[in-house]
C-alpha cells in the first residue's frame, strides 16, 4: 500500500488583477508514493513541480483531487482536511525543505535548528555534517550566503524525523562536495525508512538514492 | 486527528453595530445602513482559537479587525452572537465576572501603550497591577514577578522603578507584553503590537511574542494590518473586509496562494 496516493489533482491560479486569467497547472495528477521510497520529479521550469509539492504540503490549495496520507492507523485528506489538522500533520508527519529560507530575525543557525526539538549539540553536528562553517553556527542566517541559507534549511528539515519529506531544489545552490554531502544525508535518512518527494535540476547520481524518476508533462505524470 | 479539544475562545455569528439601528440595517448588505445611518463593524464572524494556537486577523483599516478584539477582550458586547471563553458562554457579561476573566483568562496588549499603561506609574507598578487585582497580597511576591517578567521580556533592570512616560515607544510597548503576561492568560490578544515602532525594535519585540508563545503554549489572537507580522507569528490567519471574514487558511496558504481577489491584492500589494 502507498504511503501517500494523489488522484485527480487540479490547481489553477485565478489572477485577478489580470482580469481573472486562469493558469492551469496541474490537470488530473495522479501519483503514489511507495513507504520509504525516493523519487524525483522532473520536468522543464513551470511544469508545475514545486506547486505540486506545495499542493501535497498544503501551501497552495488544489482546486479539487485527493492527496491522501495514510500512515500506520490514520489516513488524511490533505487536500480537503480541517486547517488544524493540516498543521498537526506538518509537524508530526510531514517535512518540507525548499530553496529559500524563511529567516527568523534575531535567531542563530544554531537556535532555528535546535528550534526543531533537538540539543544545541545535536543541531550543531547536523549543520557541520552537511558542510556549514563552524564559525557561522551561533550567526543569524539572514546576514548567509545562499548556499549557507540552504544547509540550514535542509538541517531544519532534517532535524525532525518525519515519515514524509518534500523536497524543492534543496541542492541548487550548494558547491559539489556540499552538495553531495545533503544527498548522502538524504541516503542516511532514506535507509531509516522516510518517504521522499523530491524536485532536482540534475537528477542525483547517488548510488542507492533515488528508486523512482517521475516526468511532468501537461500538469499529469507523463505514462 | 486532531484530538479533541476545548477551545480557548469561540465566536458564533460575531455582529456588531454601532448607531441605534432600526428594522432595515438587521436585514440589508450595507455595511452602512442607508436609513438610519448605523454601521456594522463586523457581521456574523466565526472562529476558533485552540490552546497554543496563533490566529492572525488581517485587514486594512476599518475592515472590522480591532471590533473583533474588543469583543474577544469583553470590552464591546455584540449586538448578535455570541462569545465563549474556556468553554463557558461570556457573551455580554460585566462586573465582577468580567474583571475576573481580564485578571485570569486575558491579556491584552494594545496598540497604543496608553491604553494598556496607566503612564504615571512605574513599570514595576503597572506589571504588578495584575497580581494585584488576581488577589496576590505579597510585596515581595509580586516584586519577584515583576523582576521575572521584565527580564523575559529584555527591559533593563534598573528601569523597573521608572516611570513609564520616561520610556522609549518600544520599551513601553514591552512593559506592556509584561503586563499582559502577568498573570498567565490562556489567551493573548495582541492589537496592532508593532505599528509605530521601527523596524529593528518591531524585529525584537515580535521575537520575544513569538519565544513567549512558544515557551508558555499559550493562545494568542494577533491583529495586524501589516502581513509581515502574521506570516512571523501566525499559525492560521482570518483575512477581513468590510467586517466579514472573505478568507481563512494556514498562514502561508493564505499568502502564497490567496483565493479571493481581495487578499490577492492585499498580498500583492505587501512590500515583501
Amino acid at each position: 500500500m502507498s504511503e501517500l496516493c494523489i488522484r485527480e489533482l487540479y490547481k489553477s491560479f485565478a489572477q485577478y488583477q489580470r482580469g481573472g486569467q486562469r493558469l492551469d497547472v496541474l490537470r488530473g495528477l495522479d501519483l503514489d508514493l511507495a513507504p520509504g521510497s525516493f523519487t524525483v520529479v522532473n520536468g522543464p521550469s513551470g511544469s508545475g513541480k514545486s506547486s505540486l509539492l506545495r499542493c501535497i504540503y498544503r501551501t497552495y490549495l488544489p482546486d479539487s483531487g485527493s492527496v491522501t496520507l495514510r500512515l500506520a492507523d490514520q489516513s488524511l485528506d490533505l487536500a480537503a482536511a480541517p486547517e488544524r489538522d493540516v498543521l498537526a500533520a506538518r509537524r508530526d508527519c510531514i517535512g518540507m525543505a525548499t530553496q529559500f529560507l524563511q529567516a527568523v530575525p534575531r535567531l542563530s543557525a544554531l537556535e532555528l535548528v535546535a528550534g526543531e526539538g533537538l540539543s544545541e549539540d545535536e543541531a550543531a553536528v547536523l549543520l557541520l555534517s552537511l558542510g556549514l562553517d563552524p564559525s557561522l553556527l551561533s550567526l543569524p542566517p539572514a546576514t548567509f550566503s545562499g548556499g549557507e541559507r540552504q544547509m540550514v534549511n535542509l538541517a531544519i528539515a532534517l532535524a525532525r524525523p518525519r515519515p514524509l519529506l518534500l523536497l524543492d531544489e534543496v541542492t541548487a545552490s550548494l558547491d559539489a562536495k556540499r552538495a553531495g554531502l545533503a544527498l548522502q544525508a538524504l541516503r542516511a535518512l532514506k535507509r531509516g525508512g522516510t518517504t521522499m518527494l523530491a524536485v532536482f535540476h540534475t537528477i542525483p547520481r547517488l548510488p542507492g538514492l533515488v528508486d523512482r524518476v517521475v516526468e511532468l508533462r501537461d500538469g499529469r505524470v507523463a505514462a | 486527528m486532531t484530538p479533541a479539544e476545548t477551545p480557548v475562545l469561540e465566536m458564533h455569528g460575531l455582529t456588531v453595530r454601532y448607531g441605534p439601528g432600526c428594522a432595515t440595517c438587521g436585514r440589508s448588505g450595507w455595511v452602512r445602513c442607508p436609513i438610519c445611518g448605523t454601521v456594522r463593524g463586523c457581521s456574523s464572524v466565526d472562529l476558533e482559537v485552540y490552546p497554543g494556537e496563533v490566529l492572525g486577523i488581517v485587514g486594512e483599516s476599518g475592515s472590522g479587525k480591532s471590533t473583533v478584539l474588543a469583543c474577544a477582550n469583553l470590552d464591546l458586547a455584540p449586538s448578535s452572537g455570541c462569545v465563549v471563553l474556556a468553554g463557558a458562554d461570556v457573551t455580554g457579561v460585566g462586573g465582577s465576572r468580567r474583571r475576573r476573566l481580564r485578571t485570569e483568562v486575558l491579556g491584552i496588549v494594545y496598540q497604543t501603550p496608553q491604553q494598556g499603561l496607566e503612564l504615571d506609574l512605574t513599570a514595576g507598578g503597572n506589571i504588578a497591577s495584575r497580581p494585584l487585582a488576581a488577589g496576590w497580597r505579597s510585596y515581595a511576591k509580586v516584586r519577584e514577578r515583576a523582576f521575572e517578567l521584565q527580564s523575559a521580556v529584555e527591559l533593563p533592570e534598573d528601569r523597573l522603578d521608572v516611570c513609564v512616560r520616561d520610556f522609549s515607544g518600544g520599551m513601553r510597548q514591552r512593559v506592556q507584553l509584561a503586563k499582559a503576561l502577568a498573570n498567565s492568560p490562556q489567551l493573548l490578544l495582541l492589537d496592532e503590537p508593532t505599528s509605530g515602532l521601527d523596524v529593528s525594535v518591531q524585529a525584537r519585540i515580535l521575537d520575544l511574542v513569538r519565544r513567549l508563545q512558544r515557551e508558555l503554549r499559550m493562545a494568542m489572537m494577533v491583529v495586524s494590518h501589516d502581513l509581515g507580522v502574521i506570516r512571523m507569528l501566525a499559525d492560521r490567519v482570518l483575512v477581513m473586509h468590510q467586517g466579514r471574514v472573505i478568507e481563512h487558511g494556514l498562514t502561508d496558504q493564505v499568502l502564497q496562494d490567496p483565493q479571493q481577489p481581495y487578499t490577492q491584492m492585499l498580498v500583492s500589494a505587501q512590500l515583501l
